[in-house]
């Protein structure tokens, strides 16, 4: 059993095949110490601003995730050296690694537990902080810090295989963990609360106490950068949700059947892909009132079509090659054409899409805010921040707008980047 | 002859064909947006004030509206009032939106095409460069700019902008459409710049281009990237082909020959996706004009917004519906037009 034979879990896809690719630049390499540079930096950072925290436990949570990462590595290690002695077979090697993690959040969810029912502990915190319990922070935490890790050492063979498009890749996969650990161990790591009022001067300069000032309510901006990608997050994840469940089974089903529902569904879709999709999902946001889900809704229907042009195309050309017919003949039901024979095909270009999606929906929800049909004041969140200090840069106060606004291009450049490198190592006859 | 009259047969076909599948498009288009904006609010009307208001007071303002009537009668009174540019009335004052759509349209169309040229000048220019200089650092920083401006908030972008160059430097002013000071241009078509022209006023002139330069800028920078991308892609393929080399080998100039030849066929996508990107500079140009408090179409739509004003917002949305689909009618003809491969 060969190397290239034996990556499976979240790189299931994303097999080398030397004989398609042509390495085309040998600069990767200068991208991947600028991407371990830059990882490094922002964990030190995080490391940092756990040890000033406001809760007293920023940096005990941040070294249990960072436990965490660490013996996902060791055993991701281990269960691709048994495999590769042969010892273990592949599905034994990822059972073993899905074990390990299952124990991991098992007892990271006991901890956060414990922990978060003393109640010294928890009277210290404040009033929003107790809402959002220790142990949710402690799993998704680390698990995404097991992602990054895994990502780095298990991803650097098989993505220096694509040369530069599979650094790019990884170079926005990583922004995005990273912001998604961030927001994830937020409220922990936090100096301040980001959702309490005047605990500095009204729009204050960056100063030592406030390294990026502070907001005209006198919040802290520092805590609110770092805890204001939730709201962004959630959109996005939402919405993309929704529009791959169900922009791809309709895609789909409508273009396997094909006829006049085809026909039918197509025009549908083609009418909303040529709307303006920032004034639709207004209207839609107008009518449907502020919230998270709302704003997700808004923005899912204005990116199903996309999914289904994509999906469609693909299976139209799909459908015509003679294993499909290969598999009619030797009379394959309906359902296992779909699912076995087409939709592993299809689905590459679906998470490419899926990636810009994810860009396109932090874009639009940023929109959304900025014409006022954001969130309320108090919930963190950068597309607020960002429309709240329209008001104030008028008068020289660059921080109001900088801080938040750089944290949106820098999370949507992390999915337009993975985007951008997914297609061309997920797709490679689409290159050139 | 028969080969020409077999063209225009296919052309007239093409033609009818994609008009023909224009008018479900905006029908569609229309149903959806009247379901979300009057039907799924339960009733626009009450949902318009805040508070609860005397049912007579709401009985008489649903009836001046004309949200009285049962759904299919509102629908196609509606839909019988497009063709004629009736797009209902606004709930501010039960002034008509056509008046307010012809007031604000021209801003908007002055802003979206100074940003469009922008784009393609900035786009095309950039993308030619990085296909010259293909695996270069060059090549590589034209091809991340590209990608940055995608995914820039274009409010953002545009406070920056306003912030570097009017606040701090204080080379431009920070919004509006013309400055207050002077007489605006007499109305012709109402696009500032050209009216200025046509009535010699060469002062209104320069003022209406220095307003709108950060505006126009911001929008268009946004929107390059995808320029960028499709030019550098298109001119890779053009300057392997022989008649480039041909050319070069006949002793003609590089920039001849770049964009004197290579450059001339590789412009026909170019041009499609000028009449595709319509859509997204009308999304950006909401965001850009409220951004830079410019009198467009997009400041008007945020306004009746913040105002609950459902009826306004019907009607500017059915508006920028039935414009896009027109405007993608119109390149796509243009496209068949030029291209004849699309015809077959």
């Amino acid at each position: 059993m060969t190397q290239k034979n034996i990556m499976g879990g979240i790189f299931i896809h994303l097999r080398p095949s030397k004989e398609t690719f042509q390495e085309r630049s040998m600069k990767w390499w200068i991208t991947f110490v600028v991407i371990v540079a830059g990882t490094a930096v922002v964990l030190a950072g995080l490391v940092f601003l756990a040890a000033i925290s406001r809760s007293g436990i920023g940096l005990q949570v941040v070294s249990c995730t960072f436990i965490f990462g660490v013996i996902i590595l060791i055993t991701g290690a281990a269960r691709r050296g048994m495999i590769h002695e042969q010892r273990l077979t592949i599905r034994q090697g990822n059972i073993l690694l899905v074990l390990v993690s299952a124990i991991l959040v098992a007892i990271m969810a006991e901890v956060g537990y414990i922990t978060i029912a003393d109640p010294v502990l928890r009277a210290s915190l404040p009033e929003a902080m107790r809402g959002s319990s220790l142990s949710t922070s402690l799993v998704l935490g680390g698990v995404l810090f097991s992602l990054i890790i895994l990502l780095l050492y298990e991803g650097y063979p098989i993505l220096s295989h694509r040369g530069s498009p599979g650094f790019v890749a990884m170079s926005g996969l990583l922004i995005v963990f990273a912001i998604v650990y961030m927001t994830a161990v937020s409220w922990w790591i936090v100096p301040y609360d980001p959702t309490r009022l005047d605990v500095g001067p009204y729009g204050g300069a960056p100063s030592l106490q406030f390294p990026l000032g502070t907001t005209a309510l006198g919040q802290d901006l520092l805590s609110r950068v770092i805890s204001g990608g939730g709201i962004m997050l959630q959109v996005a994840i939402i919405s993309v949700a929704v529009c791959f469940s169900i922009g791809v089974p309709m895609g789909l089903a409508a273009s396997y059947r094909g006829g006049l529902p085809d026909r039918a569904v197509s025009l549908v879709m083609d009418s909303i892909f040529a709307f303006p999709g920032l004034v639709l999902a207004i209207a839609i946001a107008a009518i449907l009132g502020p919230g998270v889900t709302n704003m997700a809704m808004a923005i899912a229907v204005v990116y199903i079509p996309s999914y289904f042009r994509v999906v469609r195309s693909q299976v139209l050309t799909i459908k015509e090659l003679p294993y499909i017919e290969a598999a009619i003949v030797m009379g394959a039901r309906n359902r296992d054409i779909i699912f076995r024979y087409i939709l592993p095909n299809i689905l590459p270009s679906a998470v490419v899409v899926m990636s810009i999606n994810f860009a396109d929906a932090v874009l639009t929800a940023a929109g959304l805010t900025f014409v006022g049909l954001g969130l309320p004041v108090d919930v963190p969140d950068w597309g607020w921040d960002l429309t709240f200090g329209s008001h104030e840069y008028v008068t020289g106060k660059w921080w109001s707008i900088t801080f938040p606004g750089l944290m949106i291009v820098v999370l949507a450049l992390g999915f337009t980047l993975a985007g951008e490198g997914l297609n061309e190592v997920l797709t490679p006859k689409l290159k050139e | 002859m028969p080969s020409i009259w077999v063209i225009e047969l296919t052309l007239k076909t093409y033609v009818t064909s994609r008009i023909l599948l224009t008018i479900p498009m905006i029908l569609l288009l229309f149903t959806f947006v009247f379901i979300i904006v009057r039907i799924l609010p339960g009733d626009p009307a009450a949902a318009h004030f805040e508070k609860s208001v005397d049912p007579l007071v709401l009985q008489e303002f649903r009836h001046r509206l004309g949200l009285d009537a049962d759904p299919f009668t509102q629908y196609f009174a509606y839909l019988g009032g497009i063709p004629f540019g009736n797009f209902g009335l606004s709930m501010q004052d039960f002034s008509p939106i056509s008046s307010h759509i012809a007031i604000r349209f021209p801003a908007t169309l002055e802003l979206t095409i100074y940003a469009m040229l922008f784009a393609v000048l900035f786009g095309v220019a950039l993308g030619v460069q990085s296909a010259k200089k293909y695996d270069t650092v060059q090549d590589h920083g034209i091809r991340f700019f590209g990608i940055v401006t995608y995914a820039i908030p274009v409010f953002f972008l545009g406070m920056i902008l306003q912030f570097i160059f009017s606040i701090w430097l204080g080379f431009l002013p920070t919004g509006t459409r013309f400055d207050p000071r002077y007489d605006a241009p007499t109305t012709i078509t109402g696009l500032y710049t050209i009216d200025s022209l046509l009535t010699g006023n060469i002062q209104a002139f320069v003022i209406s281009i220095r307003y709108l330069l950060l505006p126009s800028i911001t929008l268009g920078l946004i929107l390059c990237g995808i320029f960028i991308r499709l030019t550098r892609t298109n001119m890779l393929e053009t300057l392997r082909m022989d008649f480039v080399v041909a050319a070069e080998a006949r002793g003609l100039s590089e920039a001849k020959v770049t964009y004197g030849y290579a450059l001339k066929n590789a412009f026909l996508p170019i041009l499609t996706m000028i009449g595709l990107q319509f859509a997204a500079l009308l999304a950006g140009a909401i965001l850009t004009e409220t951004t830079f408090s410019w009198p467009g179409l997009g400041t008007y739509l945020v306004q009746r917004i913040n105002h609950r004003d459902y009826t306004a917002i019907q009607g500017v949305v059915v508006f920028f519906g039935i414009l896009v689909s027109l405007v993608t009618l119109f390149v796509d003809i243009l496209y068949a037009y030029l291209d004849p491969r699309i015809r077959l």
